[in-house]
């Protein structure tokens, strides 16, 4: 949920499977925190994160995600108290700083991961619609970054930079996540559209010379499609949930995508596809029809990233 | 309860989906652009297919990409890849620090270019806005600038349009220090 913030103080000791009562309330509350969706996805991520450290280049960037969580933890513990909200802890906004670390070059500057996330931040408390981020924040924060900052983006959590073989890596985790939050269709339409329109492309020669389909299906730029596809496509406050809804979504958002990569290229052509199926779901909720509002949705859902 | 999707849709849709991208991946097999990784070719700023049948692209206009389908050299416009080593040798540099500046689609590598005695002895990389970290291409690329003393680099590993960029920079530096 939009906003959701974990209070750990607020976890009671609870009885063990044989009977004896936990001290250790807060060790209760993370082992909780991390069968949520959004403690998984945060597992996952974590995981990615540290795999992709193993490449000497990219330990500058493990400085750069933590510098991005805790602007991400303050800012939102700064928002909470302006929101007279108890919540000291914002387990979206460590997510969010997390991905955009992830993205963003593991060489940029300290400075320049911290402002992203800030933006990311801002744009999440700044930007609703019914309660909820209109677009999906880290997303936002790239996007914006990428004309304020000359920092370039390598997507290096998505193990880009590491053998090809690691994609399996990438996969594996990225499609656990995805069934643990129910968003299946949309990564399999958004996949299918997205590699089928390439496919089409390449078969009908088109597309620039510099951004050709034979690179966006190769090591390491089908990395960023797919870290894109499970970790930031799937966010259950900016992506809808019925499945109708989500394979419009999907295509929406990777027809998008494809259209400005033949046209344009750069680097930013899957966060805009992203953001513009963020916009388009927006419109399509502001007045749910009946049968929207019966469709099946997620049960828990984890906050924005 | 939400609906699920079940385990068998999911397969049925990863291998459709998976085959779509196989088709994709073996229809561009031939133009496929991405060096293997371990690898490293010659690149070129210079367009044009030169005698030797090695692809480049120009320094002058710069339409640096990441496409190159093999190996090349940086030698400027008329220049064949055979003479790419004795042109960069018998140029004459005047002392001091030049500026130079490659751009493509994939961002901007800047090199301040400092020439000593008639030599390259220093390339420093001033900005580096490639899809790449600049740790990726430095101080590779700058000390194999030193070692070769030419703006002639091998393309480095899944840094291809850093590669070009940089090379650009360094060749367009030395435009500048040419006597």
């Amino acid at each position: 949920m939009h906003g959701q913030t974990t209070n750990y103080r607020q976890v009671k000791p609870e009885q063990t499977r044989n009977g004896q009562t936990s001290n250790h309330p807060q060790q209760i509350s993370w082992r909780k925190f991390i069968k949520t969706p959004k403690g998984f996805v945060l597992v996952v991520l974590v995981g990615l994160t540290l795999l992709a450290s193993l490449n000497s280049n990219e330990n500058h960037g493990l400085m750069n995600a933590l510098i991005a969580i805790l602007t991400a933890l303050v800012l939102d513990w700064l928002v909470g108290i302006l929101q007279h909200s108890h919540r000291w802890f914002s387990d979206g906004g460590l997510i969010t700083g997390l991905i955009v670390a992830d993205v963003l070059s593991a060489t940029a500057p300290w400075y320049a991961a911290a402002l992203t996330t800030a933006i990311a931040i801002a744009a999440k408390h700044l930007l609703k619609v019914k309660r909820k981020p209109l677009f999906n924040p880290a997303a936002a924060g790239l996007l914006v970054a990428t004309f304020l900052f000359p920092t370039g983006q390598s997507w290096w959590g998505s193990l880009s930079l590491l053998p090809g073989w690691s994609i399996i890596l990438l996969i594996i985790g990225g499609m656990v996540v995805t069934q643990r939050v129910n968003k299946f269709p949309q990564v399999f339409a958004f996949l299918g559209t997205y590699f089928g329109l390439l496919l089409v492309m390449a078969i009908f020669h088109l597309g620039l010379p510099s951004d050709t389909p034979g690179d966006a299906l190769r090591v390491p730029f089908v990395n960023s499609a797919l870290f894109l596809a499970f970790f930031m496509l799937t966010d259950p406050p900016t992506s809808p949930a019925p499945y109708r809804q989500q394979v419009y979504f999907g295509f929406l958002s990777a027809f998008v995508s494809i259209v400005i990569f033949a046209f344009q290229g750069g680097l930013t052509y899957l966060l805009v596809g992203l953001l513009l199926a963020n916009g388009w779901k927006a419109w399509a909720s502001r007045n749910p029809k009946p049968s929207y509002a019966k469709s099946p949705s997620l049960v828990t859902s984890r906050g924005e990233r | 309860m939400a609906a699920r999707i079940s385990n068998r849709l999911i397969t049925l849709c990863s291998l459709a989906i998976g085959s779509i991208y196989a088709a994709g991946y073996l229809v561009t097999e031939a133009s496929a652009s991405v060096v293997p990784n371990g690898t490293a070719t010659s690149i070129s700023p210079q367009s044009g297919t030169n005698p030797s049948g090695k692809t480049s692209v120009s320094s002058g206009s710069q339409t640096g990409s990441a496409t190159n389908s093999g190996p090349a050299s940086t030698a400027p416009k008329g220049q064949t890849h055979q003479g790419k080593t004795s042109t960069a040798h018998k140029t004459q540099y005047k002392d001091g620090t030049f500026q130079g500046t490659g751009t493509n689609i994939y961002g901007t590598v800047s090199v301040a270019l400092t020439v000593k005695s008639g030599r390259i002895t220093a390339v420093n990389i001033t900005q580096c806005t490639t899809h790449y970290p600049q740790s990726v291409i430095d101080p590779v690329l700058p000390q194999m600038v030193i070692a070769k003393q030419s703006w002639q680099v091998d393309i480095l590993t899944g840094a291809t349009a850093s590669t070009i960029d940089f090379a650009q920079a360094v060749y367009n530096a030395l435009q500048q220090a040419k006597l």
